[in-house]
Order: structure tokens, then sequence, then C-alpha cells
């Protein structure tokens, strides 16, 4: 698998209680030192889903990432071609600028108006639930 | 005697730079933590001959971390501060504010009291003035060891107990607020205050972070104002010192049901609750489920924030909560250009603050918490009710 561009387009599930009032994702989602995503190229958005009903996908572009002194390593897997991580150190405001430059791909299903209703939103990982 | 040889050389009287040391090291003190910036951090204030036949005091501050991006400035020529007129920079809290405030203040008390800094421009008959005793009293720490109890100015003194780390943590059904003045601060961390008339002992010790701050210059003598939780309504029932805070204005013994705070941010408390029922892996990847000291350390800071928004008659605005991967909850408050997150992991409570290109983040204490929520309100124009800088002073 190749290096991952500049210009590809790297999916991230975000939990529907990351999504705060105003309907963008939360900091809270784009944490992780070492951050899972899938490479959109490799990937349909959907099996990025697929067995996680109720979650969304944002999209950030692998450039922007690498600006905020984060590296995008390939990571393929077996059942996961297109798998990536964004590896480094995610300071608070690294969090607020990922979470800023995110994009919605497929919007969590979001239940209710307000506050979000968190029993309503916790979604079910699927039985058969696609791996990572 | 300071200058050099484009700056003849000055004088300048020992009470005087004490005095302004003194009040200078709080300023920087205040902007370093409202900064986020380790003690270590902090660029040495200086002596500089800003032109022939004037030096001055300059800070100049930059953080180390470069994604806070604050160049901070605070230059006095003789003495006067070339900030005075200037907007506060929005990312600084009050207490920082009142702290520059103070600064200001007592360069224009030398300025009116008559008291140079340069020799040259002595006006005759002024060589022997000092500064007010009493003023001078108030910045000296007298130790003092704590009796066993009885009775001073008529109040009945709580000598603390081994019960008291206990008391600590059982937290109250009351949140009370009142003003004191803080008399006596024990080695133990416990408080003695003044209040109306009494010399009363605070049952339980302070946090670490509250006795640093009782502890300067800021509160030492004077006048404070308390928010404490409480098993009962009164001053002797307090279980925690919440938060202590220079006295804007005089406050009878406020007493507030804590129960009455917490209805109005049910809701949140619901979803917080419903939020700790995640389990491991609930954001799909590998996140770990929120640690139920989270859960109960945000709880009780939001029901805090209320309680005290209450006693201060201005309303909270609610915050975004949400689950962190790494098993902490955030709260966040946002109205453009300002910014403040929470993240409380059971263990510590971290922190981003924003105004506009301005960011801070690090590591912070309960009642800097409680100070940069207020710091949020205020500055998104919901000031707190019956306070604000001006009165603050």
């Amino acid at each position: 698998m190749s290096d991952v561009a500049d210009d590809e387009v790297l999916h991230r599930r975000i939990h529907p209680l990351q999504v705060r009032p105003d309907g963008s994702p939360c900091s809270a989602a784009f944490t992780d030192p070492e951050m899972s995503v899938d490479r959109a190229r490799y990937r349909q958005v959907e099996e990025t889903l697929n067995g996680h009903s109720g979650y969304g996908a944002a999209g950030l572009i692998a450039g922007f990432v690498r600006s905020l002194s984060q590296e995008v390593r390939a990571v393929p897997e077996l059942l996961n071609k297109g798998h990536a991580l964004v590896v480094g150190k995610k300071s608070k405001s690294t969090r607020r600028k990922l979470a800023s430059a995110a994009t919605w791909v497929i919007r969590p299903r979001m239940v209710g108006q307000g506050l979000p209703d968190a029993e309503d939103e916790v979604p079910e990982k699927d039985a058969e639930g696609a791996p990572d | 005697m300071i200058g050099d040889k484009k700056s003849p050389p000055k004088r300048i009287r020992i009470d005087v730079l004490e005095t302004l040391v003194r009040q200078l090291r709080e300023t920087v003190d205040a902007v370093r933590r409202d900064i986020g910036l380790d003690e270590a951090d902090v660029t040495t204030v200086e002596l500089v001959d800003l032109e022939a036949g004037s030096s001055g005091m300059v800070w100049e501050q930059a953080s180390t971390d470069p994604d806070v991006q604050l160049p901070l400035a605070l230059t006095m020529e003789g003495l006067a501060p070339k900030s005075r007129g200037r907007p506060y920079r929005p990312i600084l809290t009050d207490a920082s504010r009142r702290s520059i405030d103070d600064l200001v203040a007592v360069l224009a008390d030398f300025g009116a009291r008559g008291i140079p800094i340069q020799v040259e421009d002595i006006a005759p008959g002024t060589e022997g003035r000092t500064l007010d005793s009493a003023t001078i009293e108030e910045l000296v720490l007298v130790p003092f060891s704590t009796p066993a109890g009885g009775e001073v100015d008529g109040a009945s003194i709580s000598a603390g107990s081994a019960d008291d780390e206990e008391a600590d943590d059982k937290g109250g059904e009351w949140l009370l607020r009142f003003t004191a003045e803080v008399q006596r601060i024990d080695r133990d961390r416990k408080i003695w205050l003044r209040i109306a008339g009494a010399l009363k002992q605070i049952k339980p010790k302070l946090s670490p972070e509250l006795f640093s701050a009782v502890d300067s210059d800021e509160a030492r003598w004077k006048r404070v104002e308390v928010t404490a939780m409480a098993a009962g309504t009164t001053i002797e029932d307090i279980t925690d010192v919440l938060h202590i805070i220079p006295a804007a204005t005089e406050i009878p013994l406020e007493v507030t049901p804590m129960n009455e705070a917490a209805s109005s941010i049910q809701p949140l408390l619901d979803r917080i609750e419903k939020i700790s029922r995640l389990s491991d892996g609930w954001d799909s990847y590998s996140a770990k489920a929120i640690a139920p000291t989270a859960i109960s350390d945000a709880k009780k800071f939001l029901i805090l924030t209320t309680a005290e928004s209450k006693v201060r008659g201005r309303t909270l605005t609610h915050p975004f909560v949400a689950p962190v991967s790494t098993g902490s909850l955030q709260m966040e408050w946002e109205k453009q250009p300002f910014h403040l997150a929470l993240e409380f992991s059971g263990k510590e409570i971290t922190y981003i603050r924003a105004a506009g290109d301005d960011s801070v983040e690090g590591t912070i204490t309960r009642s800097q918490a409680l100070d940069f929520v207020t710091w949020f309100h205020e500055a998104t124009g919901k000031p707190i009710g019956g306070r604000n800088r001006e009165e603050g002073r």
C-alpha cells in the first residue's frame, strides 16, 4: 500500500455523544495519540461505518493533519487495506484544530432536539461489526 | 542604586522597592498562571534603560508552547505603567486583571505620596517620608501556632481533629458564601477568619491550591469571599472550602440548598450519568470507559459552579458535555471568539482557554477551573451578578 498522499481524505468514525449542539464534531473525538482512520481512496465510507450503526464519519485532509505535526502512516490490515494511523501527541489546541477542520461525510444519527438523549444515542456495535 | 552610562545613577528607597517588587511578583505570578507557564519558564523582569535619563522595568513573556500564541509585555516607565488605558488581553482572568490594577494603584499611590524613584526629581522635604506603617504590616506574615481550643474574641474555636480529613470528603448539602478577613493560616493548612468581629477557624484543611492562594499577599490579612460546602447552615458545619477570592462587596452569610442549585442542571447530570454507562471501546475504536472518579468530579464541579452562579445571581451557561476516548469527560463552553474546555480525568483537570488567536492550555485546580468559568461568562458578556472588576478593587 502506498504512502498516504497529502490530498487524501481520511475518515474517522464519530460517536453521537461527541457531536456538539451546533452539529460539529467535538474535539474530544480526536485525542488518541495513535488515531485510527480509513483512507477514503481505499475504503468507502459505508464500509467504514459498516457494523457501527448510529456513528457518523468525519473527513480530514491528510496534508492538513500533517501541518499539525502529526504523522499520517498507512497501516493496512488484513480486512481493511485502507487503515491508517494519525500518530502524534494531540494537545488540546491540536484537537480543536482537527475538530474544526473535520467535515461530515455521514452525520451520526441524532435523536431529538437540544441536549442529545445519550441513552438513545449510544449506538450498538453490530455483532458482525467491520474491523477497524 | 540603579542606572548605567546613558542613564545617570538613581536611588530607590528600599521600602518602595519592596512594595513594588512584591506587587510586581504577584502580578507576574497571576499572569503566569493564566497563560499556563511553569515558574521556571517565567522571564525575568528587567530594569532597562529606555532613553537617556529614563529607566523602566520590562517584562516580556512569551509561552514556551508553540501552540500558545501569547506574547505579553508589561512595561513601566518611572512610575507610570505604559499599559495604562490599554485594553486587557481577553485571555486574562479577573484575578490577573485585578493584580494589574493593583500594580497600577501601587504606582499611582507612590506618585500621589510624592515618593520618587529618581532621586534627582525628589521634591524638597520628601526624602524622609515613609510608607504608612499599617500598610507595611499587612505585608508581613506572622507565624502562629494553633491553640488547642478556647475562646478568641468571644468565638468558639474548633481545634480540628482527625475527623477533619473525613469531613473533607463528605461534601455537604448546603452551599455557604460569606466574606471574612483572613487572620491566620496554620501550617496544617487550616485557616482562621474574622467573621463579624469573631475569630473562627474553618474546620477542614484547605486544599493545597487554596492554601497557596490564601497564603499570598493578595489575600493575607485582607477581606476575602469564601464559598464552601457544608453539612448544615452555619460556618461550623463547613465540610469543604471551595473557593476563596478577594472580596468585592460585603456579603453576610448566604445559604443555598445544594439540590436547589442542582435542579437547574438536571439534564446535564442525566447526560453525564448516561455517559458513565459507556463501556470500553464505546467510540468503536479503543476508548476506555469513563472513570467513575471523572464522572463524580465533573458532576460535583457542575453543581458547585451552578450553585455559585445562583448565589451570585447569574445564570450558568450550560456546557456541552462529551466523553473522551481516554476515559475522561469534557465540558465545553463556546461563544465566539471565546472558548473554554475542561477535561476531568478523575486525577486532574486539564483545560484549554481561547480568545480569538490566543489560546492557553494546561492543568489546573478546581478553584482555578471555577475562575475560568467566571472568565468565560465575563468575557462573553455575562458578568457575575453584582460583581465586576471595578467593584472588585
